[in-house]
Order: C-alpha cells, then sequence, then structure tokens
C-alpha cells in the first residue's frame, strides 16, 4: 500500500511539473489529436459516399476506433515513460531505480510524465461518446460492466506488449524501432474490423499479435456481432482476461529482463 | 548559379555526406519502410472492401486504384524531405555559424543535403518495389507515353516537396522548435496528397480544398498520369500546374530566407 502512495505522489508531482509549460502542453496534445483525426478523416472520406466497410457502417468503425484509441490512451497514461527506457538504461541513470525501496519499474514509470498522451485519451473518448449516439447500443448494466472490462484489458493488452518490447532494452540498449513498429501496427490496424483481411493476416492479428483483443473483439460483442466471428464468440467475450493474463506476464517477463541492466558511466 | 558552379565540388561533398548520414539511420531507415509498406497493405485491404462487388467506381477499377494507391505511397516515401529536421539540429546546436561562413550558401547546402539522402534511399527501391508489388500492386503504366510523362512529373513532385521542405525548416530561424508545425503539416500533406483516399473520391468541399493546396502536386499528379486517369489536354494542365507551383513556392522560398538571414540566432557560438 505504502508503495502505491509513493507512486501516486511521484506521478502527482511530474503531472504538475508538466504543466508549467501551458504552450508545449496544448501542443503536445494538439499534436495527438491530429494524429487520430487523420486516421478517423480516411475512414470517414472513405465512407461518405460507401456507406459501408465489409457490412460495417461509419457508426459501428467510430465504436470500434473510439473504443481502441481509449483503450491506447489508457495504457500510455501509466506506462508513458516506457519511450524513455532506452536512453535511461544507456546512460546508466536506471541506478537510481535499484537503491530505493521501492518496485523500480513502478518508481520508473511514474517519476515523470509526458502530457501529449491526454491528446490520444481526449481524442478516443470524444469519439466514442459521438459514436455511441450513432450506433444506438442498449446500456443494460452488463453491457456497462463489460465495456469497462473491455477497456482496461485492450489497454492492458497493447500495453503489456509494449513494455515486453521495452524490457529488452536492459539487453539490446536499442528497442526503438521494435516499439515505433508495434505501435504503428495498432494504430493503423487496429481501428478496423478485422474480419477485412481475411484468413491468414486476421489469424495471425487474433493469435499472433494479439490486436483483435484489444477492440475488435470488444465491439463485436458490443455490437451484438459475434455471430460474423469466424472464432468462438467465447473469445471475444473472454477478451479483457486475455489482457489481464498477457499484462501479469508482461510485468514478471519486465522484472526478469530487469536483472540484466548493466550499469554504465560512472 | 555562377556562385553555385564555382563551389561545384563543395556541393558535391556535401552531397555525399548527405548520403553517408542516411546510412547511419538505418533502424530508422527500415522502420520507415516497413510502415510504409504496410500502410499499402492496409489501404488495398480496406478499399478493396468498400468497393466490394463493384467493377468500376468513377471508372476506375480496384486494380488500378490499387496501382494508384501504392505508387502514391511509394513516392512519397522516396521524395520525402528531411530539410526541416536538419535546418532545426543546426539551428539548435548553433552550428549554423559555420555554415553561414561557407561560400556555399545555405539553401544550397540544404539542397545537397536532401539530394545526398533520396540518393541514398533509392537503393531502397530493390528491396520496397517488389514487396510493394506483392503486398499493393503495380502494372506498367497506361501507356509508354503516360510512362516518360510521369518520369517528369515525378521530378517535378520532388521540388515540390524540397520547397515545402524548405520553407517549413526555415520557420525555425523564428521558433527555433518546429517539432509541432511538422507533425501536423506531415498529416495534412498525407491526407491532402490524396495517398489515402483519391482526391476524384473526395467529398465536394475536402476536393476544393485539395485542389487549391499544394500538395496533390506531389503524389496525386504523377500517380494519376500513370494510371491514365489524367491524359491528353489533361496532363499539360497538371503539369502546368506543378510548374506555377514550383514558381510561387520558389518565390516564397526565396523570400523567407532574406527575412531569416537577418533574423538569425546562433545558440552557444
Amino acid at each position: 500500500m505504502d508503495a502505491l502512495r509513493i507512486s501516486f505522489a511521484f506521478a502527482g508531482a511530474a503531472l504538475r511539473t508538466e504543466v508549467q509549460y501551458r504552450l508545449n502542453l496544448l501542443l503536445g496534445i494538439g499534436v495527438g489529436l491530429a494524429f487520430q483525426i487523420t486516421g478517423f478523416l480516411f475512414i470517414w472520406v472513405a465512407l461518405s459516399r460507401f456507406h459501408s466497410l465489409g457490412g460495417w457502417s461509419l457508426g459501428d468503425i467510430a465504436f470500434l476506433y473510439g473504443l481502441r484509441l481509449t483503450a491506447h490512451g489508457l495504457w500510455l497514461i501509466p506506462l508513458n515513460r516506457l519511450v524513455e527506457l532506452d536512453e535511461e538504461v544507456r546512460q546508466g541513470r536506471f541506478d537510481v531505480y535499484l537503491v530505493r525501496p521501492l518496485n523500480p519499474l513502478l518508481q520508473f514509470t511514474t517519476i515523470r510524465f509526458r502530457i501529449n498522451v491526454l491528446g490520444d485519451v481526449v481524442g478516443g473518448v470524444v469519439l466514442f461518446a459521438a459514436a455511441t449516439r450513432l450506433v444506438g447500443i442498449d446500456w443494460s448494466p452488463p453491457a456497462v460492466g463489460y465495456l469497462a472490462l473491455a477497456l482496461i484489458g485492450g489497454a492492458a493488452l497493447e500495453g503489456s506488449l509494449q513494455l515486453a518490447c521495452s524490457a529488452m532494452a536492459f539487453r539490446w540498449l536499442d528497442t526503438w524501432g521494435l516499439r515505433l513498429m508495434l505501435d504503428d501496427v495498432f494504430s493503423n490496424f487496429g481501428n478496423y474490423p478485422l474480419h477485412i483481411f481475411g484468413g491468414v493476416s486476421q489469424w495471425l492479428l487474433t493469435f499472433v499479435l494479439p490486436l483483435a483483443f484489444v477492440a475488435y473483439l470488444p465491439a463485436t460483442v458490443l455490437l451484438h456481432r459475434t455471430g460474423e466471428l469466424s472464432i468462438h464468440p467465447l473469445f471475444a467475450y473472454l477478451a479483457p482476461l486475455v489482457g489481464a493474463a498477457c499484462f501479469i506476464a508482461a510485468c514478471c517477463f519486465w522484472m526478469r529482463q530487469m536483472r540484466n541492466y548493466q550499469s554504465s558511466g560512472h | 548559379m555562377s556562385r553555385l558552379w564555382r563551389n561545384r565540388r563543395a556541393f558535391a561533398g556535401i552531397t555525399v555526406v548527405g548520403i553517408r548520414t542516411f546510412f547511419t539511420y538505418r533502424s530508422l531507415v527500415t522502420f520507415f519502410m516497413v510502415s510504409m509498406l504496410l500502410q499499402v497493405y492496409l489501404l488495398k485491404v480496406v478499399w478493396t472492401a468498400i468497393y466490394g462487388s463493384q467493377p468500376r467506381i468513377d471508372g476506375v477499377s480496384i486494380q488500378t486504384l490499387i496501382v494508384y494507391l501504392t505508387l502514391t505511397n511509394v513516392q512519397l516515401h522516396f521524395t520525402f524531405s528531411d530539410v526541416p529536421r536538419l535546418v532545426r539540429n543546426r539551428l539548435r546546436e548553433g552550428q549554423v555559424a559555420t555554415d553561414l561562413t561557407r561560400p556555399l550558401g545555405f539553401p544550397a547546402q540544404l539542397v545537397a543535403n536532401q539530394l545526398g539522402g533520396t540518393i541514398a534511399g533509392l537503393t531502397l527501391l530493390l528491396p520496397a518495389l517488389p514487396l510493394a508489388l506483392f503486398l499493393g500492386g503495380l502494372s506498367l503504366p497506361a501507356s509508354p507515353v503516360a510512362g516518360l510523362l510521369y518520369m517528369g512529373s515525378l521530378g517535378l513532385a520532388y521540388l515540390i516537396e524540397l520547397l515545402i521542405g524548405m520553407i517549413v525548416g526555415l520557420i525555425a530561424f523564428w521558433t527555433l522548435e518546429i517539432w509541432g508545425i511538422q507533425v501536423i503539416l506531415g498529416f495534412v500533406s498525407r491526407f491532402f496528397s490524396g495517398a489515402l483516399v483519391p482526391i476524384w473520391l473526395f467529398p465536394g468541399v475536402l476536393r476544393k480544398v485539395a485542389e487549391v493546396l499544394p500538395f496533390q502536386a506531389i503524389a496525386s499528379i504523377p500517380a494519376s498520369i500513370f494510371i491514365g486517369r489524367i491524359s491528353g489536354r489533361g496532363v499539360v494542365d497538371a503539369i502546368g500546374l506543378q510548374g506555377i507551383w514550383i514558381v510561387l513556392l520558389l518565390a516564397l522560398a526565396a523570400w523567407v530566407w532574406r527575412r531569416a538571414q537577418r533574423r538569425i540566432v546562433v545558440q552557444g557560438g
């Protein structure tokens, strides 16, 4: 409990630091938003004349897009510091976390905050809210509960893959390309109903790189479209569990890789 | 021009530096290429799903559209201008002071550097083209003449991209930081270049916007000539439009450069 309290104190201080630089704050959020707006603009323009993509309407896809984007923003809130791990390991700055009596992963992730991730969260929530009006979902208590679990599960899943990739920094010192590639695949492919890829690609995006569990499968549940899945609907209902399991595994993996850390430069 | 001729060896020297720099960023370069190829694949799948069973939309078959999309994305990748990043870095570190004392002007140095990067980048066409053919789709040009006109139009597209990069880079003389402008411009230019949705499928207002922006001249015009969507008299108009953009952007770049020289701040110098 103490660990959590200290982590929150760290995170609060980090947030206050960022808010000091107002223009930078706005610009960071603006850039995050602009990226997502272009992505959605593409779908909107492409569908403005043709109305459906693989049987999904613009509203359905906006719903899926919003779901993924919110999950994406959610994993970035606690783990946005991962992009800086390479540099800290290379410079030997990781030493600090090893000598303090608090879990190094918790310390490392909460000591600073990269504000531009808020752009993704804001974009995701706005898009999601707008899309729910278009698709008319019946928000029964189980549906709301499932949505909350799916968002956390989706965030945990993408976060766990990024966590696992970043952990390789302890061995390789450079994971930049790998993390960027992962992010690129998620933010491009994750926003589409994956059945349009068909066959091998769809299977790969479900069972090898489990992108489907982030938003596509949960969206089929909430939109009552599990009937069109080529896999058992149970996979869709259990999507949040996949995220949780991956996250626990990724944390263990990260802590294990941390043992390979070699301090440098002192 | 005579100044450039006198300093031709320096120009060549900086071009070689540009080539070498490119090859030191191997992981970055690989990432951008793989990302572009995945984008091509994604566009193919999405547009195939949108077409559904319709054989043609606005007179364009899905096969031709895929060729167009593959071409525009490969083009944007290989004509990419790295000038803004270069200017920003030289300014931030104060190295611009050295650059300005060289007999070869600063803009010419930027062009030489960019040229080096592009030459080095072209070596990647060898793996990129077969992969683009596999993940997207490529074909021969609509006719041999269309092929030749395409090459010409592509050259002009490269110049336009270079000039836009130059203007954006020079903004750093005022603001020092141009990362935000660069990123946002990147998204805007990508969208309005017609590399995601072909401009002929843009809805009314957006199409008007796309037609008055220079970005269609970077990707859409050459690729449309290649697939034969623009032909005959249309080619003259399209290449003429590219020419007009080059003149306008050149004038703007020259004006910005004259003012930038008076704004210079050398950090740590």
